[in-house]
């Protein structure tokens, strides 16, 4: 197939008497559009042989955003401050990452997606950055805004990154909608972009596996905001073709 | 193989600020994942290759709920109670459905559902129930209840349908939560059910292909209210079964 499929777990939203929708959001899927791929939702599933038709149609797995892991996924107990978790959302995004990972499939990851993938290969997380890792930096910048192309901090990339590559930049501003955030990073992935505070912002893997990750959103950035992001999707896709 | 079952998205947002999002109730996932088969939600995308080859996935189509079909369709002007149209759900739903009917594909319509099935194969639709539609009840009644499970109207189900022996059952109560109906039934189309104030309720293929469209949200019925909806998701799913296989 010319065009590589890309699988996108959904989220659940429950919207009172209507009733709980799965899906995603549309940039994700006009992000690959647009990129070369095919999007292709996968719903949330306990059902492991369902979920198994959905991945193996897929060429890569893109993590998107997204309520908090529970943190018994990394070891944990859950802190006061918390957010909002989804149990069908974890298990099936841990399973679609650990058969990725078996099989060498490319995966990218946003938001939610860079904690997910670090948790997936054995990392933890912040549960909650203004709690656990004091700064001057509001992480929750944009949706404070209700904005989600704000433009709220810098982060910088190290030399030899993918995603700079991708970028054609080592600093790029970003927008900023999370309260967690990477702790321990988990073997077979490297850091590779971080916030002035330290707060890690991008992943890439150390590995065969074609594994990127960035804790902003720029499924909203590419159409306008900052279309260096293109790259970054297109390459992504790219790297799904073989 | 379990049968793939491709679910056209609708669109819903969640803040008033978010972008939009593609999905669908998980009521439909779970009628689909009871009978058998395995769903596959088919976002709105813009490019027809891309739809193509989704389309090239499936081994059946099943048309979900959501707002009204552009009346351009059918060649009406819009009327003054039309509800919010979406253009990109249109344009994606109306080649889908051509294509699984041309291909023998087999294609089950809920609410928009049946619907876009009569509109895609030429049919027309009344575009508001209480305003073009003398003494009628009122066809949003659970919706107004604001409960998928509130039984609002009888349903009449002709006997000899394919529809009555996937049910087994001909009179029952239903829910209802539309404001449009079908007028003038498409060839190739008949008239199986309807409510008592005649309002077309079901429609099915005259040919063996299972192209069947149901007014009424049964996805939200089958796994309590009335499990005789099973049936319907049953039979659905097993015809997906036969036809040409999906192109990987």
């Amino acid at each position: 197939m010319a065009r590589p499929v890309i699988g996108i777990p959904c989220i659940t939203l429950a919207d009172q008497w209507y009733g709980p929708t799965n899906g995603n959001f549309k940039a994700y899927l006009q992000a690959v559009e647009f990129a070369g791929g095919i999007p292709l939702l996968i719903h949330l599933s306990d059902d492991q042989e369902v979920l198994r038709y959905h991945y193996q149609l897929c060429d890569g797995i893109l993590f998107a955003g997204g309520d908090d892991l529970h943190p018994s996924s990394y070891g944990e107990t859950a802190i006061p401050q918390l957010g909002q978790t989804d149990q069908a959302k974890d298990s099936t995004e841990l399973r679609l990452a650990a058969w990725a990972r078996e099989d060498r499939k490319p995966v990218f990851g946003i938001c939610r997606g860079i904690q997910l993938l670090n948790v997936a290969f054995g990392g933890t997380l912040y549960q909650d950055l203004p709690s656990q890792f004091p700064s001057d930096y509001n992480h929750r910048d944009s949706e404070d805004r209700a904005e989600w192309t704000y433009l709220a901090h810098p982060i910088r990339f190290v030399e030899d990154s993918w995603l700079a590559q991708q970028l054609g930049s080592h600093e790029i501003v970003v927008n900023t909608l999370h309260h967690q955030a990477v702790k321990r990073l988990a073997d077979g992935l490297r850091v590779v972009a971080s916030a002035p505070d330290g707060v890690i912002e991008a992943l890439e893997g150390t590995g065969e596996q074609f594994v990127a990750a960035v804790q902003c959103h720029p499924e909203t950035l590419w159409q306008e905001a900052d279309l260096r992001w293109r790259k970054v999707f297109a390459g992504f896709v790219d790297r799904c073709r073989s | 193989m379990k049968p793939i079952i491709g679910i056209p998205c609708g669109s819903t947002k969640d803040t008033p600020w978010s972008p939009p999002m593609h999905g669908h109730r998980q009521t439909y996932i779970d009628a689909v994942v009871q009978a058998g088969g395995v769903p596959f939600l088919i976002p709105l995308v813009d490019d027809e290759e891309v739809l193509r080859t989704l389309y090239n996935q499936l081994d059946g189509l099943l048309l979900a709920g959501g707002g009204d079909i552009a009346p351009s369709y059918y060649g009406e002007e819009p009327h003054e109670n039309l509800g919010s149209v979406d253009e990109l759900r249109d344009r994606v739903e109306i080649p889908l459905t051509r294509w699984a009917v041309a291909d023998g594909k087999p294609v089950l319509g809920i609410c928009r559902g049946i619907q876009m099935l009569n509109v895609a194969l030429g049919g027309t639709l009344y575009q508001d129930i209480g305003s073009q539609l003398a003494n009628t009840s009122d066809h949003r009644d659970s919706m107004h209840k604001e409960d998928w499970s509130y039984m609002a109207h009888g349903l009449s189900i002709d006997p000899e349908s394919k529809l009555a022996s996937m049910l087994g059952v001909t009179v029952f109560q239903t829910n209802s939560l539309h404001h449009q109906a079908v007028k003038d039934v498409a060839p190739g189309l008949r008239a199986v059910g309807w409510a008592p104030d005649g309002v077309i309720e079901a429609l099915e293929g005259t040919g063996d292909q299972f192209i069947v469209g149901v007014q009424c949200h049964p996805e939200a019925l089958q796994a309590e209210t009335d499990p005789r909806w099973r049936g319907m998701f049953r039979a659905f799913v097993e015809s997906c079964k036969h036809p040409e296989p999906a192109v990987a």
